[in-house]
């Protein structure tokens, strides 16, 4: 009864909350290439709202630990190496990038956007990338002076949604199915276009069946790069290292993760990362989650290499402190600013859910940004039993 | 015909976009029925009208011919409606 009243609580609290970020989110500077969406911000708090009370329904109800709404099924977190291109031009020098050859302690997450449902599950993967020892100031305002710096990918090169009113529209349907018509109805072709880009991020994602070390990821919606040579929209991706073995999936429920692990207890995962510009004239729009800026190779330039080093990351230890861990876009220094309503988007949402969660499951102690590596990497019990075997903590 | 299903197969089809930003993700423990047994799927006639109304507008048809171009490869309302429907339906899950 206590429990349950503390959840009520806190739910209401995040309902509180997520209305007071979204004011202070609607007071963030726009850069020359954003304008405002009509309404956005009301439009990212209802979807907050709304995905709050999926995950109270989901979880929190049944007396369930609460998995973040995005990206939930954690296939593993491993520790890694990003390491700035020795040779990088000078214009290029900004933010994470200032030092060349500099390496930085790095915990990569990668993910299924379903939840705690088999690798085979036909999906969207994510390689969410979380560097340490990133000094300067960040734009997440409760946490400006952490050393973290979060790159967020998935194996698409767009985002399914033009903006946050279609989002929200999106999250209606996956409330209720029923909810599809009255939002065709309301822009018959756009609408038609989001929903066939919503299932070809999922089930007719071309890289289904393929290995995670063989996936190229993408950030989908454009940053900023500002130097003081540079100022302009980008979008990053990380690409597989040349060379990498082709291998087929076990067909298990864990074939993904069974598949990093193999490579890892062998030897070293590796990745380019790489960032393509804004071209004026070519089409591309900051404020259209679904801009293609293209996948031509030659409009890439490689800024860093990923490195995963040979480790088991496969236990229960990890794969909990890996759940707890918070990617945000906006864990992220101001050279690299994230750009675009969908971006704006998810600092609201991100931020209320990640807060949320973390209360719900009573580990908002735990809810500290790490400073390194370290304490991930010192986890050695090698217990591996299932996803599902993470329980809620105790109330203290 | 079951059309009973389980919001988890929904869920496999819409929740890697929401997850995006941020969506439930239905788990084993959250299933939910829903019946789309009189779910309803624009007729023709409607699709085709409301098309064909974005296609003439004199500012943004250009854009939405476009984009019926990425839905369905064809910039005929008429010729676009099976796939459309089509996505309906797998938003329903009656494929």
């Amino acid at each position: 009864m206590t429990t349950k009243l503390l959840h009520l609580l806190t739910f209401a609290g995040m309902l509180l909350c997520s209305s007071f970020t979204s004011a202070f989110a609607a007071q963030m500077p726009l850069t020359q290439w954003e304008t405002l969406a009509p309404d956005e911000v009301g439009e990212a708090r209802r979807s907050a709202d709304e995905l709050l009370r999926q995950i109270k329904h989901d979880y929190t109800d049944q007396g369930k630990r609460a998995f973040r709404d995005a990206h939930p099924r954690g296939i593993g977190c491993v520790a890694a190496t990003f390491t700035v291109e020795p040779n990088l031009p000078l214009k290029y020098r900004t933010g994470v990038f200032a030092v060349p050859g500099k390496s930085y302690d790095s915990i990569i997450r990668f993910s299924s956007s379903l939840g705690p449902v088999g690798d085979q599950a036909k999906d969207a993967r994510g390689m969410a990338i979380k560097l340490f020892g990133v000094p300067g100031t960040k734009l997440l305002e409760d946490q400006p002076n952490a050393g973290t710096h979060d790159f967020l990918q998935i194996n698409a090169r767009t985002f399914p949604a033009k903006n946050t009113h279609d989002f929200a529209g999106l999250v209606r349907i996956k409330t209720n199915p029923l909810n599809a018509i009255a939002f065709l109805r309301e822009s018959p072709i756009a609408h038609a276009l989001v929903l066939k880009a919503a299932f070809s991020l999922s089930s007719g994602n071309p890289n289904n069946g393929k290995s995670l070390a063989e996936m190229q990821f993408f950030s989908m919606v454009p940053y900023l790069m500002k130097g003081s040579s540079i100022n302009t929209p980008v979008k990053f991706t990380s690409r597989p290292c040349a060379g990498v073995a082709q291998r087929s999936l076990d067909g298990s429920d864990g074939e993904l993760r069974n598949d990093l692990q193999s490579r890892l207890n062998e030897g070293d995962v590796c990745y380019d990362f790489l960032y393509q510009f804004y071209r004026d004239g070519a089409g591309y729009d900051v404020e259209n989650g679904m801009s293609d800026w293209g996948g031509d190779p030659t409009l890439f330039t490689k800024f860093a290499t990923i490195n995963i080093q040979k480790q088991t990351f496969l236990t229960d230890e990890k794969l909990h402190y890996c759940d707890n861990l918070s990617m945000q876009p906006w864990h992220a220094l101001a050279e690299h600013q994230p750009l675009g309503n969908i971006n704006r988007a998810r600092k609201i949402i991100y931020e209320v859910i990640s807060k949320s969660r973390h209360a719900t499951n009573n580990e908002s102690n735990k809810y500290l940004e790490p400073t390194s590596s370290t304490d991930f990497q010192a986890l050695r019990d090698p217990k591996f039993s299932v996803w599902d075997a993470i329980k809620v903590p105790a109330a203290n | 015909m079951n059309l009973h299903i389980r919001m988890a197969v929904v869920a496999g089809l819409l929740c890697s976009a929401t997850s995006l930003l941020g969506c439930k993700t239905t788990t084993g423990s959250g299933e939910k029925s829903v019946s789309f047994e009189n779910a309803e799927v624009m007729s023709l006639q409607e699709w085709t009208t409301a098309c064909q109304k974005e296609l003439d507008h004199p500012t943004t048809g250009s854009a939405a011919k476009n984009e019926l171009m990425q839905v369905a490869d064809t910039t005929d309302c008429a010729s676009a409606y099976p796939t459309v429907k089509g996505i309906l339906e797998q938003v329903y899950h009656r494929t």
